[in-house]
């Protein structure tokens, strides 16, 4: 009679192969061997282990899941980024040589901002004088234009303050608040004074001029 | 998303006592949770409904623990760290102190760590997941014949560990 290996009493421990039971119940050193076996896998049935923590959906976890999506998310703010970063670029990367013919600004970019910024004055400034020499009771036109000048004039503005160039944050800021005023079309009493408009116009004239004349930078 | 929350809430216990035992570690067992319920989440459209949830899950959270167990390894190998297994059982209680089942609970786990990584692996799938021998040769990345001959090699290494507990001449 050969008596069952040790790898084979694993197997019968784990599968129980119905062919091992004859030799098992024949043989007692077999039995024995089995039993012996089984008493000590048995014993790994009470290995301890620790509760573990109510599942929760750990950072890393969420962070991974979400990265894909964040990608997408990144995009928008990576053109924001983008385009401030095109107003603002002066002061982190080394600007282009001066040309003689723009006298303007120090770069392109600038000269392009600082331009801009001038009509954007300009579109102002008419905005304000139709206010200032009317009757201060806006039309709706009036109104929309002003508007429209909102969102541009704190573009410009937020770019100011980023720069360090405070003049022009603190124009850009009463302007703001200007045709905010105007544009909510607010009861007489609440719309600018005459004195606040000629004062901003004399301000917005005189950087206006400036820019004409290449003097100003953002 | 949310029927997977309600899903991994449902299973992660069970995948956690698994991790456990792979790696008889808390922390990484966690970590190990963790990381099976993610793949989990990106693998969903494999799920082909063939074996239950908890099996494919409970494959994945294998493969999980053997990743960050090799990890760990390479980690604590190239920090010189490598634990010695003899040392970690250089405390064995003598015979005499070994009559309750308390004291042989006690030599479990340290007769678990003297495992090899790949054998501990097996003889938890083997052992608590009541996994076949090939299931366990697929989450190893071995042979069938391979599996089985690590399962063996394992509860020969803890037979000899627990000897002093049960007086079994080996």
């Amino acid at each position: 009679m050969s008596h069952l290996n040790e790898e084979q009493l694993v197997d019968l421990y784990y599968e129980r192969p119905a062919s091992s039971y004859p030799h098992l119940t024949e043989c007692r050193k077999c039995r024995e061997a089995f039993t012996d076996l089984e008493q000590t896998l048995n014993a790994f049935a009470d290995l301890p282990v620790p509760e573990p923590p109510p599942f929760t959906w750990r950072e890393p976890f969420t962070a991974r899941l979400a990265s894909r999506w964040r990608m997408f998310a990144l995009v928008p703010a990576l053109a924001a980024a983008l385009f401030a970063a095109f107003y603002m670029g002066r002061s982190t990367t080394t600007p282009p040589p001066k040309l003689a013919a723009t006298p303007l600004a120090e770069s392109g970019r600038e000269r392009i901002l600082v331009v801009a910024l001038g009509n954007h004055l300009q579109r102002s400034e008419m905005v304000l004088l139709e206010v200032a020499n009317g009757d201060r009771s806006t039309s709706p036109a009036v109104q929309e234009r002003a508007r429209n000048l909102i969102g541009e004039t704190r573009l410009y503005r937020q770019t100011a303050v980023y720069s360090g160039d405070r003049n022009y944050s603190e124009l850009l800021e009463e302007l703001d608040r200007l045709l905010t005023a105007i544009a909510n079309g607010q009861s007489q009493s609440s719309q600018p004074g005459t004195e606040q408009l000629e004062q901003l116009l004399f301000k917005i004239r005189v950087t206006g001029s400036n820019i004409e004349k290449g003097t100003e930078k953002l | 998303m949310e029927d997977f929350r309600v899903l991994a809430e449902r299973h992660h216990k069970a995948v956690f006592r698994l991790a456990y035992r792979m790696t008889g570690n808390q922390q990484d067992a966690e970590d190990v949770v963790q990381e099976c319920f993610l793949r989990a989440y990106k693998q969903m459209s494999k799920f082909d409904g063939r074996s239950a949830f908890g099996t494919w899950l409970h494959r994945i959270a294998a493969n999980c623990a053997i990743d960050l167990i090799r990890s760990r390894k390479r980690r604590d190998t190239q920090q010189g760290a490598e634990l010695n297994p003899e040392i970690t059982m250089s405390h064995e209680p003598s015979p005499e102190r070994l009559t309750g089942s308390v004291e042989i609970r006690r030599m479990l786990e340290p007769a678990l760590a003297q495992l090899s990584d790949m054998e501990r692996a097996a003889f938890v799938m083997r052992h608590y997941e009541g996994l076949c021998i090939e299931d366990i040769g697929a989450t190893l990345g071995v042979q069938p014949n391979a599996a089985k001959h690590t399962v063996f090699r394992a509860v020969q290494k803890l037979r000899r560990a627990l000897q002093p507990a049960f007086g079994v001449a080996q």
